[in-house]
């Protein structure tokens, strides 16, 4: 009987579908999101947002898409079942890059190049409840849920904030390489890994102690980073040098470089770790990677200027 | 209280101009341009990095503090400073990027550019390609220092070049 319970389990999870996966592009130059189906690789849906929409963040469990324009001083709220605008909402400044947070408080953070500041919003009321201080031009933003950390790259002060996600307090701000961009968390939270356009490196933080373990050398001015769901691999896009950088997260050596489109921007995974999206901002194209095979697959056409600063694919 | 108030606007002057650096929102050129001469004979001058004031006549003359930078003295102008970040001569390609912006000078606050060389039918293929941000990054920049004058600037300064070099490379000067 429970063997039988056993078989008829997992066929049942063999026959159900995973939930549809999509990647939500931001194109900068076309005022644009382009939602792209990973099961099929076709664009599903756009939707048209107002000037230079940049960062993406996605609420898998309300079904939200949020967009910042820091050019207007504007998040974007979406539907992403709909795919249809819900609102705009007002932050000032200039929101970059944005991270929802996937517990059960409704809260989206978002960094505020020009204020200097971490904003938080309520996308329930769509106001701003709270202002915290970071250093100089923040650029990348990232949470992780499991510890309640928020990390934002400084881009002019070099460093590397930390905030907790619950209370406004400040635990660590961390000396990273020349100009930090973009900020990754490995899924077990062991490390944080944070790219400098300047000096091409990437610093690799303690998840624990927040020191600094060790730095990386990266292609030219590297972008974006992130670490594939299952753990394995770091990617790091390199804008100079037009190709992607795989890095084994154990050892932290550099396993193969990738040549993707002109000038890459951030990266992306699909939920079973096989496959790397890459926007190009320069050449307008989705590169997509197979990660098993290490090779470009793929060179999806996007609207002008795509960057999807963020963790841009879910459901 | 009123020199409170002075050192307080002053303190906020200040923090605007910082934010002059970089921005958050890049914009880009692409340009394209045929010059009837082998690419070896266009890589020859436009790979020499410290020796552009000698084909491009917006710069008066450069100098070179040390190896892999050259400071440009925009004709009638003021100076920037670039760095080189790669140079491939079996590729025909290099790039490189403003290290000391001067938006006085030149109305950008910070680009990247790639330059390169591929045959053509008709001798070379020359390719300008820029990522760069206008001078004044805030949200309310003033005429002269916006996304229009910046991208203006840059294309002007790409077309310039590239058309003087194919005058004087193909031998109509």
């Amino acid at each position: 009987m429970r063997l039988r319970l056993g078989l008829s389990l997992s066929l049942l999870l063999v026959a159900m579908p995973l939930a549809a996966q999509h990647a939500y592009i931001s194109s900068q130059a076309a005022n644009k999101i382009t939602v792209l189906d990973i099961d099929t690789q076709k664009i599903t849906a756009t939707v048209e947002v107002t000037t230079g929409p940049v960062g993406v963040s996605l609420d898998n469990k309300r079904h939200e898409l949020f967009v910042t324009h820091p050019e207007q001083g504007v998040v974007t709220m979406i539907d992403t079942r709909a795919n249809k605008k819900l609102a705009e909402i007002n932050t000032g400044g200039q929101p970059f890059a944005i991270a929802v947070d996937p517990s059960e408080k409704h809260q989206v953070f978002v960094s505020d190049w020009h204020r200097n500041a971490v904003v938080v919003i309520n996308p329930e009321t769509k106001l701003v409840v709270d202002l915290l201080s970071v250093g100089k031009n923040p650029a990348g933003l990232a949470l992780d849920n499991a510890t309640r950390r928020i990390f934002v790259a400084n881009r002019n002060s070099d460093t590397l904030t930390v905030l907790d996600a619950d209370t406004p307090r400040q635990y660590a701000e961390v000396k990273t390489g020349k100009a930090p961009y973009a900020v990754a968390v490995s899924p077990d939270s062991k490390h944080i890994f944070v790219t400098a356009i300047q000096d091409n490196t990437i610093t690799v933080i303690d998840g624990e102690s927040y020191e600094v373990v060790k730095t990386l050398k990266a292609g030219t001015a590297p972008y974006g980073v992130a670490v594939t769901p299952d753990n394995q691999w770091l990617f790091v896009a390199n804008q100079g040098t037009n190709d992607v950088w795989v890095f084994d997260t154990e050892t932290l050596e550099m396993v193969t470089k990738i040549k993707v489109g002109e000038m890459p921007e951030t990266v992306a995974f699909s939920d079973d770790s096989q496959y790397a999206y890459v926007t190009n901002w320069f050449s307008n194209t989705l590169s997509v990677i197979d990660i098993k095979q290490q090779q470009v697959v793929q060179h999806l056409p996007m609207p002008d200027g795509p960057r999807s600063l963020g963790r841009f694919i879910g459901d | 209280m009123k020199l409170w108030a002075t050192a307080f606007m002053a303190s906020q002057l200040f923090v605007t101009s910082l934010a002059f650096a970089h921005g958050p929102t890049p914009q880009k050129i692409d340009e394209k341009m045929v010059i009837d001469a082998p690419v070896e004979t266009v890589w020859k001058k436009v790979s020499d990095f410290n020796a552009i004031a000698d084909w491009h006549p917006m710069v008066e003359s450069v100098t070179s503090p040390e190896e892999g930078t050259r400071v440009l003295k925009i004709k009638g102008k003021g100076e920037i400073t670039d760095s080189l970040d790669e140079k491939d001569d079996a590729k025909h390609y290099m790039s490189y990027r403003l290290l000391e912006e001067n938006i006085e000078a030149f109305p950008v606050s910070f680009y990247t550019v790639s330059i390169e060389l591929t045959e053509a039918d008709k001798g070379t293929e020359m390719s300008w390609k820029g990522r760069f941000y206008r001078a004044d990054t805030g949200n309310f920049p003033p005429e002269q220092y916006n996304d229009e004058s910046a991208v203006k600037a840059m294309e002007a300064f790409a077309k310039t070049g590239m058309g003087s070099l194919k005058e004087s490379l193909e031998g109509k000067k």
